[in-house]
């Protein structure tokens, strides 16, 4: 799979400071590092929580899946291969959403339908 | 990759090696009498898949290592199979009238869960049936015009499928190279298929 993978990045600083991640593109070997990169930066400039709106991922691999690890291991370091508290998943895409279930991310990882209902979960 | 293979595989070897010496002192199995060896099989594979999952989940977790995988114990005299399916794609088990039934997931991915559980689903090969298991890079195998393969395709390959395992393994492979062309794979194209004969 080839292509971009484009982050747009915006904060809601309220109680909490979350950073919400909105990637369109596909999310594989060839992209992961840029969502590990973003990620890091949002984190190192404050972001407690990390949103990842994914509604518009049009392809999803074990790639990208260990990207997205590597982030909850990143938000919560003394939490190692447990779930994250701090990251949240929300809209994937049907292709996205399907690697989720059948890889059993979905168990671990906190799936929402909307950002509003995501930043509620907090 | 190559770990979580080595693990399983030692992991299983103990569990054969104990086998066996339950096999010479029938007294040392801690398995009350009126079970048969099914029960030490599912043991085997919760004691594999759990010690190789937390093993590689709490020892390399920081790199974020993962792998799907289809372990599972086939009887070769009855056909019974005890299988764990962490994470991996589905896994067929067809016939001459096509797919039977489909092996999905009891459990997630190996190696970043720490602690996951993972359900034993039992199964039979039936005589003339063949268990076919596959990696994504089959269905996600793409053309030069970036259109995947497909499980659709691939299913509908089983549902004709007839002669040996080999047969079998040689038509998919010849429908997905007539299918991709030229055009570079991101992904390895892994597949197995087990017959067993017909009587």
């Amino acid at each position: 799979m080839s292509g971009n993978l484009e982050i747009g990045i915006s904060r809601e600083d309220g109680d909490k400071a979350v950073a919400i991640m909105r990637l369109t593109g596909p999310l594989d070997a060839n992209t992961q590092g840029t969502l590990e990169e973003k990620a890091r930066e949002a984190i190192d400039g404050g972001a407690e929580y990390l949103l990842l709106d994914m509604s518009a991922v049009e392809y999803l691999g074990s790639a990208g899946m260990r990207a997205i690890h590597a982030i909850t291991t990143m938000l919560s370091p003394d939490e190692p291969g447990m779930r994250s508290s701090r990251l949240r998943v929300v809209s994937p895409s049907p292709a996205a959403a399907k690697i989720f279930k059948t890889l059993g991310f979905d168990t671990f990882i906190d799936i929402h339908n909307n950002v509003d209902e995501a930043i509620a979960s907090l | 990759m190559t770990l979580l293979r080595r693990l399983i595989r030692a992991t299983a070897q103990v569990m054969k090696v104990r086998a066996w010496a339950v096999d010479q002192d029938p007294a040392q199995s801690a398995l009350p009498e009126d079970q048969d060896c099914g029960a030490l099989a599912r043991e085997t594979l919760a004691n594999t898949v759990s010690l190789t999952n937390n093993y590689v989940a709490t020892t390399h977790n920081k790199t974020s290592m993962f792998a799907s995988v289809f372990v599972g114990l086939l009887d070769t005299k009855t056909g019974a199979l005890d299988y764990v399916n962490a994470g991996h794609e589905e896994t067929y088990i067809s016939g001459e009238n096509g797919i039977r039934q489909t092996l999905t997931t009891t459990g997630p991915v190996l190696g970043i869960f720490a602690g996951a559980s993972h359900d034993i689903a039992s199964s039979t090969l039936e005589p003339g049936e063949t268990l076919v298991l596959y990696t994504d890079g089959v269905p996600e195998a793409t053309n030069a015009s970036g259109e995947q393969f497909s499980e659709e395709r691939l299913r509908s390959l089983l549902e004709s499928s007839q002669g040996s395992a080999r047969d079998l393994m040689k038509m998919i492979v010849c429908s997905v190279t007539d299918f991709t062309g030229d055009a570079p794979q991101h992904d390895d194209i892994t597949m197995l298929a087990s017959k067993r004969q017909a009587v």
